[in-house]
């Protein structure tokens, strides 16, 4: 059951972003929002919400195991972690190109763009504590407040744009009042959404699985050293 | 499209594919891994339990 959702969630994620790229080729206006170079966007904005929901996936996971002690929270918080920097990480890419094209720089020093590479290095040494502690159960506790402690990193980055003024574009979703997005542009960003999102999941399933290994592995390792 | 939108949907999607790929070669890597020490401490697990 679990391999054949495996299969549904990578045919599903790979038709909506054939189908984001041909409606991004064929139907899309070029100059979109007074932006010619804005085609990259949709798979930025599908990554960062794809990462952004695992991050608080990740901090209510790491909140329970911190209630609970239950190793598979902690599994669980690992995994989508894991993910969530992944999307982060092609999120901040493909805005990176995007800026080459629509601001004529790489990058630019500004509160958003320096709070989410913030936000990246925190979830970076997220992962790298989580390789570096040997104990199960310290580590398990230290990801979990380290966790936590980025969740809170992730809201600045989110108000950002509305606290600070940024060369980044100010707020596109409709719901947080102001800008919104033009035209035609709402429907492929939301299939490109489906798409990161279908992908994060069958990659959080994989690492999830992975993490219970790690976790058979010590608890085996612990048995065989106690006799 | 232009050959300047052309050339930014393409490097877009070409990182974005080129991200997850290695990620993904990656994590078939450690799943390999994790695997094969896993059967590893399950032998040593039910060798030790038959000795005990």
């Amino acid at each position: 059951m679990a391999q054949q959702l495996k299969y549904g969630l990578a045919v599903v994620s790979a038709a909506l972003a054939f189908w984001v790229v041909y409606l991004v080729a064929t139907t899309l206006p070029l100059e979109v929002q007074g932006v010619g170079a804005y085609q990259n966007f949709y798979f930025h904005v599908g990554s960062f919400i794809t990462a952004f929901s695992g991050f608080f996936l990740g901090l209510a996971a790491s909140i329970l195991y911190l209630k609970t002690g239950n190793f598979k929270y902690d599994s669980f918080a690992a995994g989508v972690n894991e993910i969530a920097l992944l999307f982060a990480t092609t999120g901040l890419v493909m805005g990176s190109i995007w800026a080459r094209y629509a601001w004529g720089v790489w990058w630019a020093w500004d509160a958003r763009l320096t709070s989410m590479l913030l936000c990246w290095l925190v979830y970076a040494g997220y992962l790298m504590l989580r390789t570096s502690v040997e104990e199960p159960s310290t580590r398990a506790r230290l990801s979990a407040v380290l966790s936590i402690f980025g969740c809170m990193i992730v809201l600045f980055v989110y108000k950002s744009i509305d606290w600070y003024r940024t060369q980044h574009p100010s707020a596109v979703f409709g719901f947080r009042g102001g800008g919104g997005f033009g035209p035609g542009i709402m429907y492929p960003v939301l299939l490109a959404w489906g798409s990161t999102l279908c992908l994060g999941i069958l990659l959080a399933m994989v690492r999830m699985e992975q993490a219970e290994m790690s976790r058979e592995i010590d608890a085996l390792r612990r048995q065989v050293h106690s006799y | 499209m232009g050959y300047r939108e052309l050339m930014d949907v393409a490097a877009g999607f070409a990182a974005f594919l080129i991200i997850i790929l290695i990620y993904v070669f990656l994590m078939d890597a450690r799943g390999r891994k994790l695997r094969k020490e896993l059967d590893r401490v399950r032998k040593m697990a039910g060798e030790t339990e038959k000795k005990g």
